[in-house]
């Protein structure tokens, strides 16, 4: 008979309180007289956000008392004992307690409301919106810049009708999906605040309106296509390889004004091959004395959230299994290389751990060399070159031979630093500790003059970055 | 001094600890630096690193346990706006950081097994991705007024190339966001040790832990350490042990991260206040101390309905432990199994209005609830 552990991480939260994705759990067999307690399994990952046909976690362990504790990325902690009869069937079943549903409305009372609305005093609707005239659909679509004669910057998309596509509502903040092309060269850091467009997003090649849902309060945008045009996002192989996609945040009364760049991953393919849904939505963010609201981006796949989760927390020293699940994610870079890249992350940061693969150093100059507009694969791969012993590395395998950017450490740091910002957080600050460690070592070699000046320059760009990007949140996040 | 514990002996290893508690700020304060974008409440002076550096330091000296790793070295650097310590330590300036520092590398690099310990507290800020924790005398030039800040995540990782592998860092400051006007470009702190390519990543066994989460504050007491150093020493009692063989328990990151938050947040002003991890570095689960006995666990006891604490007392295994309407906010008791009660005594004897029976009480800490039927006696 199967023991099912129910835990409820809700009660006790704030009203609003967003639930974690994910919670390890560690199993403890208690000995006697529960004096003892041993490590059985560590490190399981539960889904907390578990829908209605999705598997719930289970874990075989043998007959006895048990101590388990959940804990989640913020800290939260459950403790339960439970007591596993002999049976055919001694393992573990991880049930959350989930969110009730919220009761359906009757649908008179929603009629009787409409019928109640249409003859309120006008001095009532003080305060409503007046509606707006609706758009013509086509200002909803993909609009390619090619042709357009103007400078395209983030505070100038010519065509794209960023006032009409905001609501007062929503204090006139929009949201616009972009499509861009990588620098052929490294951004340089003396420019004015003109190039912010630039160092951001490189060339922008296509915008798109996001249609805002949810209260005013919490509005949010949700695709799962980058750009809802084929013909300009291209095959699902191309992902990682061509365009880069980011949100733009703005406000626009009357002028376009830009207030956050995310970057954002394309088209996210999940385990179980659909495409997840990637979001963008608002939160409070404190800076000094002052409460801002603030552009999130988040992906809906749990593969990924809780890998970010506690990526972001520092805390996967724990957990065997979220390497394992990440070695797997990296293995699986040709249907998603932006998960991938985010196990690279927590694998570069580990090193060597008992269950690591042999190869997987080889799958990150993989990642690196072939997904050539992700910069996050070229980051990791110089952190390896600089931080791995020469062991490790002198097996790895470089294709093309002398056109490969990825045979030494500076070709592949300003290789990063050329396709722009990463997608994680995390990249910014490998990529700055990548750049002075190159620095200090070229600093005194007056062969490599030009290198270091072009170091330098490199490194001013990356601290631009750092000063810019919010560092609450696992995706590149700028303040404009 | 700076060295105020020197029992070093070449070609053993050992603990090598510094400790930086900043309490003044006056560069900082007349410099009036970041203006509109200066944190909330500015830079005023503080009382509670001084505290925090001594109560630390005596611990070391009087507890610390690892395994065939005695003490070897303590650094210590504090100031106060108020007093002087009776450790007759030097103040913190970024030179005199930067020499400690520097030496307490020195130290952690002479054997492999050493294990180093680093404690900062006073102001800290976060500028980006950047924390950065302020020297007395930051400030003071006004050339290049950020300079005389260390950036902990660099140190860290700088540190990766010692010897001496098992480094814990415990940063005890605020990492609040700053917003950062374009009035400065490029701003960063000196090095103090220059990151370097290294080849000891695969053992490096590293802990940064940090007082407050990114862009949370962190508090302290004017009469005494602060809330992390108070949480930190009572976690050494037990709260952050994990079980080791042989009926040994140890004190590991992991545990201590989760046990830290939840005793600083028993205060009413560490709400919101949350340990975490280095975000730059590779926060290992770091064993550092054994304890002499079985650990004390920190309890917290509640009844539900809470208003039935006013009138029963609380009993833990048959004995009572508090009176009516004086349950403690939490306490701390030996890891093992117990009976919570809540009695009332009335005219007609005691009547107990809820139990919670054979609770497991384990570390980090346990919240009981004891679910009262709410009946009158």
């Amino acid at each position: 008979m199967t023991t099912t552990v129910e835990f409820d991480f809700i009660t006790g939260q704030p009203a609003g309180a967003r639930l974690p994705r994910v919670a390890l759990a560690d199993i403890f067999e208690l000995g006697r007289d529960n004096g003892e307690e041993r490590l059985a399994v560590g490190g399981v990952v539960v889904n907390l956000r578990r829908r209605g046909s999705e598997r719930p976690t289970r874990v075989e362990v043998k007959p006895g008392a048990f101590l388990i504790r959940l804990r989640t990325p913020e800290g939260q902690l459950l403790m339960k004992r439970v007591y596993v009869q002999p049976s055919d069937d001694t393992s573990l079943v991880f049930l959350p307690k989930q969110l009730s549903e919220k009761p359906e409305k009757p649908r008179a009372q929603i009629q009787k409301s409409a019928a109640q609305r249409s003859v309120v005093p006008s001095i009532l609707l003080d305060g409503f919106e007046e509606k707006k005239p609706t758009v013509p659909r086509e200002w909803w679509s993909a609009l390619p810049m090619a042709r357009t004669e103007e400078p395209i910057t983030i505070a100038n998309l010519p065509g794209f009708h960023a006032s009409e596509l905001v609501q007062s509502k929503h204090d006139f903040v929009g949201i616009a999906r972009l499509q861009a092309e990588a620098l052929r060269e490294i951004p340089s850091p003396d420019s004015v605040s003109d190039s912010v467009t630039a160092k951001l997003v490189g060339e922008i090649a296509a915008v798109q309106g996001a249609k805002l849902h949810g209260t005013k309060d919490a509005p949010f945008a949700k695709w799962k296509t980058p750009l809802r045009d084929k013909r300009l996002v291209g095959d699902k192989s191309q992902e990682g390889k061509g365009s880069r996609y980011f949100s733009l945040s703005y406000r626009a009364e009357g002028e376009l004004n830009p207030i956050q760049v995310a970057c954002v991953p394309g088209r996210w393919v999940r385990r179980d091959g659909n495409l997840a849904d990637v979001y963008a939505d608002y939160y409070e963010r404190s800076v000094g004395n002052i409460s801002t609201r603030s552009l999130r981006v988040e992906v809906d796949d749990p593969d990924l959230g809780g890998l970010l989760d506690f990526l972001q927390q520092g805390d996967l020293g724990g957990s065997a299994r979220m390497l394992s699940n990440a070695t797997e994610l990296l293995y699986r870079k040709w249907s998603n290389p932006y998960a991938s890249a985010a196990a690279g992350y927590v694998l570069v940061q580990v090193g060597d751990w008992p269950g690591a693969h042999g190869n997987w150093r080889q799958w990150i100059l993989n990642l690196a060399y072939r997904y050539s507009s992700l910069p996050d694969g070229a980051i990791l791969f110089t952190t390896l070159l600089l931080q791995g012993s020469t062991d490790d590395l002198k097996n790895l395998h470089y294709e093309h031979g002398g056109e490969n950017p990825f045979r030494n450490a500076v070709t592949a740091a300003l290789e990063a630093v050329r396709r722009g910002p990463p997608l994680f957080r995390h990249g910014i600050k490998m990529m700055a500790t990548n750049l002075a460690i190159l620095e200090s070592e070229t600093k005194n070699q007056a062969a490599d003059e030009q290198t270091y000046r072009t170091l330098k320059a490199a490194s001013r760009y990356v601290r631009e970055l750092s000063l810019r990007v919010d560092p609450n949140q696992p995706f590149c996040v700028f303040d404009v | 001094m700076a060295l105020i514990f020197d029992k070093r002996q070449p070609g053993e290893p050992g603990v090598h600890v510094v400790l930086i508690g900043v309490g003044q700020f006056a560069h900082a304060r007349v410099a009036d630096l970041l203006e509109a974008d200066a944190p909330r409440g500015g830079f005023p002076n503080l009382e509670t690193p001084l505290h925090s550096v001594e109560a630390f330091a005596k611990w070391l000296m009087d507890e610390l346990n690892v395994a065939d790793t005695p003490l070897h070295t303590i650094r210590a650097l504090g100031s106060s706006a108020s007093r002087s310590s009776p450790l007759g330590l030097l103040t913190p300036t970024f030179t005199n950081i930067a020499n400690d520092v520097g030496d307490w590398a020195d130290d952690v690099d002479t054997d492999e097994d050493n294990l180093a310990i680093f404690y900062f507290c006073g102001h800290g800020l976060r500028i980006g991705d950047t924390q950065f924790l302020l020297a007395e005398d930051f400030g003071a030039n006004p050339r290049a007024p950020f300079e005389n800040a260390i950036e902990p995540e660099e140190l860290a990782n700088a540190m990766r190339k010692v010897q001496g592998h098992r480094q814990l860092f415990l940063i005890d400051a605020c990492s609040t966001e700053v917003r950062f006007s374009e009035k400065y470009k490029n701003v960063r702190t000196r090095t103090i040790v220059q990151e370097t390519k290294n080849e000891n990543l695969a053992k490096s066994e590293q802990c940064l832990l940090r007082a407050s989460k990114l862009g949370t504050r962190a508090f302290g007491s004017k009469s005494g350490p602060s809330l992390f150093m108070g949480a930190f020493l009572r976690a050494m009692n037990g709260a952050g042990a994990v079980s080791a063989p042989g009926q040994k328990w140890v004190i590991k990151a992991d545990m201590l991260r989760m046990a830290l938050s939840w005793l600083i947040q028993l205060r009413p002003e560490g709400y919101g206040q949350e340990v975490s991890y280095g975000g730059g570095t590779l926060s290992s689960n770091l064993p550092f101390h054994v304890l002499p006995g079985k650990p004390l666990v920190p309890v917290r006891v509640s009844c539900d309905p809470s208003d039935i604490e006013a009138i029963s007392a609380l009993h833990v295994d048959s004995a009572e432990h508090s009176k009516a309407g004086n349950w403690p906010s939490s306490f701390d008791i030996v890891r093992q199994s117990y009976d919570f009660e809540a009695i009332e005594a009335t005219s007609s004897g005691p009547h107990v209005h809820g139990q919670a029976l054979e609770e497991i009480v384990a570390p980090p800490y346990v919240d009981v609830s004891i679910r009262c039927s709410g009946e009158n006696p």
